[in-house]
Order: structure tokens, then C-alpha cells, then sequence
């Protein structure tokens, strides 16, 4: 989760964040002035989300827009959120698509967790090393860039985190690499468009 | 604010609905799909209010939320009073606001 926080941080404009489920802080860097507006924020969103719940709606997302500063909070399930604190200067529309992007692969973690485990044990090359796999990352931004746009960058960068964080990164974990990045991805035609031409850039 | 400020916001692309939140925190006026959602509008206010521009921690100017259906519903700290919305998710809410936040200048 910490890794999730750093990376989402590294957003220009974002200058903290907190992901929070049942009540239990899991990762934060709220800190001084900033604690007191997660507060004050997580009380205002519950009460939004009761609301919502009265119409038969569900939370997707709240923007809490405090002038000098904005405040997104997104669910990831049920008394499970990702809170963050970004200034003024944020482009909010792409942070939107990025927090998005993290909340799906959170749940992705959280879905697959003991077999991110099995798999990252039976799978280890040692046959391969990072280099030979980070020479493929740039031509991957290409073929990312293609389905999803300027924020192509920030998602893969974000999916190798989560990656590197369950697998050994080889050329021969790359599949797992290209489930979390296609989590992002529109439809069922660009997933298995992407996975192919990837498969491509490795098997020549 | 006045009807005029509804009828206004009510032209603006991506808006379904306007409601207008009066200082006793209830919906004096609204407009289109608001209108159904006036209870929504005076708990988002009520909930809001202590958090208002200059009040407390969070200085709030502006909620937006985003729910599971095709729509956002925002609503506008104006000193005691505040602007009730409903749009369609396609219409970014940055603009939204800035048309709004004009339109209420103007009035």
C-alpha cells in the first residue's frame, strides 16, 4: 500500500495521501495541518456516502475543493478508501484517471493475493535479469499510450510498482505485467490487442 | 440567487438539474432533476456547512460527487448559501464549475 501512496504522490501537484479500510489507517502521509483536513474530510464523506446510500446510489468519487488545495477521495470497497490531499495546480482530470487506475489494481492485489504469492515463486527465471526486461518498457508506453492517452506513463508506471512488488521482474513474469496494465484498458479487443503485440516485443 | 441564476444554469451544457439552498438550509428553489434530489442537496449542505470557506479545517468551497450512475452532483459554497447541481458525467467538472462560478458573478 505504501508503494501505491509514493507513486500516486509522485502526480504532480499531489502532496499527500492515506489509504484507510475499516476504520484502520494502512498507509498515510498526512501529517500536521494536513491530518486535521483528513479528519474533517473522512467525516464529510461518510456522511455523503450514508446520503447516497438513501437514493440507491453508490460513491464513486468525492472532491472536496478547498481553493488552495483539493481533497479526492475514492472507494476501493465498502469501508475501504484512498484519500488524497493535491494543490491548486493539479491536473484533477488526470489524477482521476490515475487514482482510478490504482484503485483497480488495489482491488486486483487484494482479489489475487495468495496467488501473487504461489505464482511469484514458480515462476522465477534466473535465466533473465531487469535489464533485459526494462529494454521492452519503453516500446510497452508506445503500445499503452495507443489504447489509453497521455496518461499511459503515469499507469505503467504505477503497474510495474505494483509488479515489482509481487513478482520477480523478468521476461518471463511479463505476463503478469501485462494483466495489472490491462486492467486499464477499455475493452475486451485492446486487452487482447495488447497482450499480443507485447508478447510480440519479447518473442521477436 | 434567484430564478434567474436557474434558468441560466439550466442552459449550461451537461446540467440536468439546479437547486438553490437558502441560509435555513433548505432548497428554495429548484429546477429539472434537482428537484427530486432536494433532500440529497440540504443534507450535503448541512453536512457541509460547518466546513465552509473560512469556518474550519477544510475552508470548503466546492463538493463534487461522483456516484455509480451517469452523473455528478456538485454543490457551491455561496457565503450562507449554496448552488445545487446535477450533470452528465461527459461534461468535466472544472469547466462546469468555471461557467458557474461566472454565471454567479454576473448575478
Amino acid at each position: 500500500m505504501r508503494t501505491v501512496l509514493r507513486d500516486l504522490e509522485s502526480v504532480s501537484g499531489v502532496r499527500c495521501g492515506c489509504i484507510v479500510r475499516d476504520g484502520e489507517v494502512l498507509a498515510s502521509t498526512f501529517i500536521g495541518d494536513s491530518a486535521a483536513t483528513l479528519a474533517a474530510s473522512r467525516e464529510l464523506v461518510g456522511a455523503i456516502a450514508e446520503g447516497l446510500e438513501l437514493l440507491g446510489r453508490e460513491l464513486d468519487e468525492v472532491l472536496l475543493d478547498l481553493g488552495e488545495a483539493s481533497v479526492v477521495v475514492v472507494p476501493v470497497e465498502e469501508g475501504f478508501t484512498l484519500t488524497l490531499l493535491a494543490g491548486a495546480e493539479t491536473n484533477l482530470d488526470l489524477l482521476r484517471v490515475v487514482m482510478q487506475s490504482s484503485v483497480r489494481q488495489i482491488r486486483m492485489m487484494l482479489s489475487r493475493a495468495p496467488q501473487v504469492s504461489a505464482s511469484s515463486v514458480s515462476t522465477k527465471q534466473p535465466d533473465t535479469s531487469d535489464e533485459d526486461v526494462e529494454r521492452l518498457f519503453p516500446k510497452i508506453i508506445e503500445l499503452l499510450t495507443v489504447s489509453i492517452g497521455p496518461a499511459a506513463r503515469v499507469v505503467f508506471k504505477h503497474g510495474v510498482s505494483m509488479w515489482k512488488a509481487s513478482h520477480t521482474p523478468t521476461v518471463g513474469n511479463l505476463v503478469s505485467l501485462v494483466e495489472i496494465l490491462s486492467v486499464d484498458l477499455a475493452s475486451d479487443e485492446d486487452r487482447l490487442w495488447f497482450c499480443q503485440e507485447v508478447e510480440r516485443l519479447h518473442t521477436g | 440567487m434567484n430564478d434567474t441564476v436557474i434558468d441560466e444554469a439550466m442552459r449550461i451544457g451537461g446540467v440536468r438539474g439546479v437547486a438553490v439552498v437558502g441560509a435555513s438550509g433548505k432548497v428554495s428553489a429548484a429546477s429539472g432533476a434537482a428537484g427530486e434530489l432536494s433532500h440529497f442537496f440540504e443534507m450535503l449542505f448541512a453536512a457541509a456547512l460547518p466546513h465552509a470557506r473560512d469556518a474550519a479545517a477544510l475552508s470548503l468551497r466546492r463538493i463534487v460527487v461522483r456516484t455509480d450512475r451517469d452523473e455528478v452532483f456538485s454543490l457551491l459554497m455561496e457565503r450562507a448559501e449554496a448552488l445545487g447541481l446535477v450533470s452528465e458525467k461527459w461534461r468535466p467538472v472544472t469547466e462546469l464549475c468555471a461557467d458557474l462560478e461566472a454565471l454567479l458573478a454576473r448575478n
